[in-house]
């Protein structure tokens, strides 16, 4: 890569004051979006709804959060496709797999009806 | 994404450009992270699998984390959440950094990360006040099986250490200290690398550089950091 293209590469992370303007707006509408989801979260603890509703609803609103804070903070959704996939797709694998196995190691701790040991 | 340097498929792989348009040294530190965000999410998986299996006697994190500092009023899970705050809001000071960096303004990359800085150390004494909060334990304590002379015995501990503690099964200490203490670690290192990049702006480095690219590395990390306890605060202490 000579040092044309590196010019072209940096000239995406510099931007003009108009445009500064709608990206600071983004960033505080996202401000606001986390902090609503985060003390909606702790209230939601408090509410004495049944559990697995409670469980499956902070789930949710975690993944809200963490969706907001790559796609718009790290501005993960302005990078070109192919990197958004080679970031999240092997994550993604991993993470199904860690979650399958858990799930599966602990039917057979628990002693599930029919588990060996 | 600059439409002007969209690549041809054919082409792409063939040298002499970018084909995912980002600087060798932003590529690597988002491989890095996917390799942090999977440790985090192994040690989180744990948790959940040793949660699950001691379940019976799994102590309520909202019923440990009341205290707040300068008040002896029962808050359950406020200075938790306070601290939440506190890393968000950081959060967005990092990005403002990032932005101000993006307008070649020396003097707001300057100010929000110096206010990133400062948040980031209201977390981390915040954390040492919850972990020596947590160590000392309550007055009244719990009578817990301890092992002496030869045979167990039943006797009063107050608060927690790697082997034993007052609020139900050891692992919920361990998986404690392990989880917060390994996060505290990357907040830890994320005021360094932000401090040396404060120095860095005050200095003018990347004035003369031409590019802030360096600012929003560090803001990646930064907000991995962030994104992280968004995920510890939901399974550790909500959940």
């Amino acid at each position: 890569m000579d040092h044309h293209d590196l010019q072209e590469v940096y000239q995406k992370i510099t931007h003009s004051e108009a445009e500064g303007v709608l990206v600071r707006r983004k960033i505080w509408i996202v401000f606001w979006v986390l902090l609503a989801v985060t003390i909606c979260e702790v209230f939601l603890t408090f509410t004495g709804l049944p559990a697995g509703v409670i469980k499956f609803m902070l789930i949710t609103m975690t993944l809200v959060k963490a969706f907001s804070i790559v796609a718009w903070y790290m501005h993960l959704i302005d990078e070109v496709r192919n990197l958004i996939l080679v970031i999240l797709v092997p994550f993604g694998i991993f993470v199904l797999y860690l979650l399958w196995i858990s799930i599966t190691e602990a039917n057979f701790i628990n002693g599930f009806p029919g588990a060996p040991g | 994404m600059n439409p002007a340097i969209i690549l041809e498929r054919k082409t792409a792989w063939r040298g002499g450009v970018s084909p995912f348009n980002v600087s060798f040294g932003k590529l690597f530190m988002w491989f890095f992270l996917v390799s942090d965000a999977l440790t985090f999410a192994g040690i989180l998986t744990a948790y959940g699998f040793l949660r699950h299996k001691y379940a019976h006697v799994w102590p309520v994190s909202g019923d440990i984390f009341v205290h707040f500092p300068f008040t002896h009023a029962h808050l359950p899970l406020a200075y938790v959440g306070l601290m939440t705050f506190i890393l968000i809001m950081s959060s967005v000071t990092m990005v403002l950094a990032v932005e101000a960096g993006h307008r070649m303004n020396k003097k707001g990359v300057v100010l929000w990360l110096g206010l990133t800085i400062l948040g980031g150390f209201f977390f981390l004494l915040s954390q040492v006040w919850e972990w020596s909060v947590f160590i000392t334990g309550t007055s009244g304590g719990t009578a817990v099986d301890i092992f002496k002379d030869g045979r167990w015995v039943k006797e009063i501990f107050h608060g927690a250490n790697l082997i034993r503690n007052e609020y139900g099964h050891p692992l919920y200490g361990d998986f404690f200290f392990f989880i917060t203490g390994f996060h505290g670690f990357h907040v830890f290192s994320g005021v360094v690398i932000n401090i040396i990049t404060l120095k860095m702006a005050v200095k003018n480095v990347f004035a003369k550089r031409g590019h802030y690219e360096w600012v929003e590395k560090t803001g990646l990390y930064w907000h991995f950091v962030d994104l992280v306890w968004v995920f510890v605060f939901t399974f550790f202490y909500l959940l």
